[in-house]
């Protein structure tokens, strides 16, 4: 990656995400958590890839090898708020932009005219788009959350790091006179790292020594899906198992990095 | 005033400027952004205050301490609670769904009386002076009512038993889990004395013969938790690689009805490297005998399906170990585990000295009786519901007239549904309790819905596999929903009536007095805290061998020759409990290849695809002894060969549009075996056959 591509590394903050593969039971609580914080609406189908509204998915990786080698893994995919977004280029109605200090590539649905320019150009399939109205049985739109509206149809949506945890973070440390690009370890974190039970998902500033992710992401374990694209994502994953490595990327037979 | 080329221009420009300008057109093309997707068929997101309330996950094991969060006092979303030791801020899947289940279309909204086969709403007036009477004229006659609670923490279940006693009966029955069948084996056939629980937090290396303790065992959000922090070493032996193998350091293939013989196989070893265990072990010569002719490496590889090597280098880690723990148990989390697999385990943790020990076995004493007249726990442990219905059924006991159920669906969740459907059709009258209309509920005569339980008050001692004796109490975070009742209050109404006195006048004083009792702080436990205590009971004389367990060693274990496929239940708390069904938020999460439309999926391996004809998506049929099953087949190398995994939870033919009619039953698969030397009934995993039905893809 030429530095000139690198037009988003001016940020003092880079929130990002560590996910240990390796600690992923697949339990499913932190796709449950995501829907109710987001307003994500229940269906009535199990996941339906072109239909099913969802920020984040648990893929399930199999080390192809036959029984008894087998090996599995779980793999959580939020959006990877990437530091060179190719949605954000191709969007014709700038609804959606990487320009808030944290990197967060954000999502403006009154902007957003469901051209789905953003979700053909996304390269983790991260972005869905809503074909229907969303509906919630009688009675269960009351449990709606407050921190995000709720889309209609025609509009894409995606993953944001629950940002507005991120500015009730900000504002909470202003309120304490505290400098709000300055949070804590933990005092900002998403739905699905919160849920989390077996401390799988870690979050936090990758540029902030003090937090955890700034280590864990530097892992001689550590992996991102797609790195050689340059998409530069602010997601990492962490497995000491080679294998799972391997599938962060389309690597072939003959290529010298095999994410080993 | 005539207008020439040189005013209009300055009109033009003027016009242009002054639109440059003016906020107006941005404020039009904002508006109109925003007003294009909002209409009023958009549901509006609520505003106000913020804040959050601790409660008591109760949809079933697990149950733990939980936060939820209001705006304006109303629950939007469920999260961990860090401050509660169960769950240390985690939270699972169905816990986190706790909220929108309150406004299930499955709820039910007000007391029913069925007539004429169907339900009819009716005032809680009438639904008491419909049942007082009943129960009052019951009153006195021996067994007449009978109660099922699928709730085995709370002290409603003391309401219930005290209530039966006073009438004259000692049909109390919990529906049978791993609770019930651990009692059984540690109390009536090994002779020990209080409730077995499993020091993981102390423990060093853990190995599960069976139990998928990061999914379905125990409390699973806990063990999640310890499992992340890193504090035991994880091995695991089963027939599947479930979320526990994947994350274990080491998977053993070994088939479910192996695991017992694993345990004796690795006994063997054990006994020949250490000194006898220091508990005074009853029967411990004719045990060390019956393993050393019996489990020889050779015997134990036959027994096990297992390499010698492999046998001997899992025992080598277990004497290196510092804390060992064993744990034997159900592969669903349920009762599909047979007495023989459970002494097998409990030996095992004996032979390695790790009973009452930092990281072993721990016996917890029983939780104080409020009730007066109510049976001990032990005693409402005791009753063996599948052994019960099974006689139901088959004439050679009479049948209650009439029968309870409280936060429990046998019709659903029991295994050899025809038998259960047999036995309940026998009996007169039905009342159910449930929050949901459910299974049960659909059969019953009454309904008096208890309040979701973010809406009542309630109380969890010691869940299923807890480390010591713990206790939590849950309040209300919200004024009911719909019409319901707090179902202890409503019994403690109903005692007042029958005139017997169950010693409380509400279930609030009740449990103040049960927190007096275990010198809990009240104030504490209502504001998300638990009281602990690491008291443990010592063990007199534990039994080793006895008659009956000779018998359970000795018998056979075959299936018939026509089903060769050894079935694997698995259980995931996305798919619901056996009291709850697929949460709204849980059926999406399901895989593509876990369920397509609604057909659900099992999974195999490709040897045995390929020796049952059947390959990736093909329709096929699953037989049992039992039932039959129709599904779809998911490849998967992470499955033994000759063992096929059916995902339990699906098919469910009431409940709402989430769970109704997604796949099918797979405990219709079961069937119920009453083991001759343990006395002890459970759900047999049969062998069964997969046929194709056609090509699917």
């Amino acid at each position: 990656m030429s530095e000139s591509m690198q037009i988003h590394e001016h940020f003092q903050i880079k929130w990002g995400m560590v996910i240990d593969v390796d600690k992923c039971t697949g339990c499913g609580a932190c796709q449950v958590a995501c829907q109710a914080e987001n307003n994500i609406p229940p269906s009535q189908q199990s996941f339906d890839r072109l239909r099913s509204v969802h920020w984040l998915y648990v893929y399930k990786l199999e080390n192809g090898r036959p029984y008894p080698e087998s090996d599995i893994a779980y793999l959580p995919r939020p959006c990877m708020q990437c530091g060179n977004p190719s949605c954000a280029s191709v969007c014709p109605v700038i609804a959606t932009t990487k320009d808030e200090e944290g990197g967060i590539v954000s999502q403006i649905y009154p902007r957003c005219i469901g051209c789905r320019y953003c979700m053909a150009a996304c390269p983790y399939h991260s972005r869905v788009f809503n074909w229907f109205d969303p509906v919630w049985p009688k009675g269960m739109e009351k449990t709606l959350t407050p921190y995000v509206s709720v889309r209609p149809r025609g509009v894409v949506e995606k993953c944001t790091f629950c940002h507005h945890r991120f500015q009730l973070a900000k504002r909470r440390a202003r309120a304490e006179g505290r400098d709000p690009h300055h949070l804590k370890e933990d005092e900002y974190i998403p739905a699905c790292a919160e849920a989390c039970p077996t401390g799988a998902i870690a979050f936090g500033d990758l540029h902030n020594p003090e937090h955890k992710v700034h280590q864990l992401s530097r892992s001689e374990h550590a992996f991102r899906i797609l790195e050689r694209l340059g998409t530069e994502p602010q997601v990492y994953y962490l497995s000491r198992r080679p294998w799972v490595r391997r599938q962060g990327d389309n690597y072939v037979q003959k290529d010298q990095q095999r994410g080993e | 005033m005539a207008l020439d080329r040189r005013g209009f221009l300055k009109f033009v420009a003027g016009g242009v400027i002054g639109t440059g300008l003016t906020p107006l057109p941005w404020k039009l093309t904002d508006d109109i952004s925003i007003w294009t997707q909002n209409w009023p068929w958009i549901p509006h997101i609520p505003d106000g205050e913020i804040n959050s309330a601790p409660a008591l996950a109760k949809l079933g094991q697990p149950e733990y301490g939980i936060l939820v969060s209001k705006v304006k006092g109303s629950p939007i979303l469920a999260r961990g609670n860090p401050n509660h030791p169960l769950s240390q801020g985690g939270i699972d899947p169905l816990a986190a769904s706790s909220v929108q289940l309150l406004h299930s279309p499955a709820r039910i909204r007000q007391p029913m009386r069925k007539k004429n086969g169907a339900f009819q709403a009716i005032s809680w007036e009438q639904a008491i002076q419909e049942i007082a009477p009943k129960l009052s004229g019951l009153k006195g006659q021996k067994n007449k009512v009978a109660c099922v609670s699928g709730d085995e923490t709370s002290s409603t279940n003391e309401i219930l038993a005290g209530l039966l006693q006073g009438l004259g009966s000692e049909k109390f029955f919990f529906h049978p889990g791993e609770t019930t069948l651990y009692h059984h084996i540690w109390q009536k056939i090994m002779g020990g004395r209080g409730h077995l629980g499993f020091d993981l937090p102390g423990a060093d290396l853990v190995l599960s013969l069976g139990p998928d303790l990061l999914e379905s065992w125990g409390n699973a959000v806990s063990q999640q938790y310890l499992f992340g922090q890193g504090t035991f070493r994880l091995l695991y032996a089963g027939p599947v690689q479930n979320n526990t193998a994947a994350m274990a350091s080491r998977w053993i293939p070994v088939h479910s009805d192996a695991l017992g013989h694993l345990a004796l196989a690795l006994a063997y070893h054990i006994l020949k490297k250490r000194s006898p265990p220091r508990q005074n072990l009853s029967g411990f010569r004719q045990l060390h005998r019956y393993v050393r002719h019996n489990y020889t490496p050779l015997e134990a590889q036959k027994k096990t399906g297992l390499e010698e090597a492999t046998i001997q280098s899992l025992a080598g880690e277990l004497l290196q170990a510092r804390r060992p723990l064993v744990l034997p148990g159900s592969l669903s989390g349920s009762c599909d585990v047979s007495g023989f697999d459970l002494y097998c385990g409990f030996c095992l943790n004996l032979l390695l000295d790790r009973l009452n020990t930092a990281g072993g076995m721990q016996c917890i004493p029983e939780p104080p009786k409020v009730v007066p007249g109510a049976p001990s726990w032990s005693k409402m442990l005791s009753g063996d519901l599948l052994a019960e219905l099974r006689r139901i059924a088959q004439g050679s006991t009479e049948a209650p007239e009439l029968m309870l159920f409280y936060e429990s669906n046998p019709v659903y969740s029991l295994p050899d549904s025809k038998l259960t459907r047999k036995a309940l059709e026998k009996i007169p009258y039905k009342v159910s309790f449930s929050q949901f209309m459910d299974e049960t509920a659909a059969t019953c005569d009454l309904l008096l819905p208890q309040h979701h339980f973010l809406e009542r008050l309630d109380d969890a001692f010691t869940p299923f596999s807890s480390a010591a004796a713990n206790y939590s109490v849950g309040l209300p975070v919200l004024e009911p929903v719909h019409s319901t009742r707090s179902t202890p209050d409503l019994l403690l109404d109903l005692s007042g009536k029958l005139e017997l006195d169950l010693g409380a006048e509400s279930y609030e004083t009740l449990l103040k007095e049960k927190a007096g009792l275990l010198d809990a702080d009240w104030g504490k436990l209502t504001s998300g805290g638990m009281w602990r205590n690491n008291t443990v009971v010592s063990q007199d004389r534990l039994e080793l061998w006895n008659d009956r367990i000779s018998r359970m060693l000795g018998q056979d274990r075959e299936r018939p020759d026509k089903y060769q496929v050894h079935m694997v239940p698995q259980t995931d708390r996305r798919t619901g409990s056996p009291r709850t069904a697929i949460p709204p938020f849980g059926l999406k999460t399901l895989r593509e290849e876990e369920l397509e439309q609604n057909t659900f999926f099992i999974r195999l391996n490709r040897q045995t695809a390929r020796k049952n004809g059947v390959r990736e998506g093909s329709l096929v049929k699953i037989v049992s002894p039992e039932g039959t099953c129709r599904a779809k087949v998911n490849l998967d190398e992470g499955v033994m060969t000759d063992a096929v995994v059916v995902p339990l939870g699906f098919g469910h033919t009431y409940w709402d549009q989430f769970s109704r009619g997604k796949g099918d039953n797979a405990l219709q698969l079961f069937g119920i075996r009453c083991e001759s030397g343990s006395g002890m009934c459970h759900c047999s995993t049969p062998r069964v056959r997969i046929s194709k039905i056609e090509a699917a893809r």
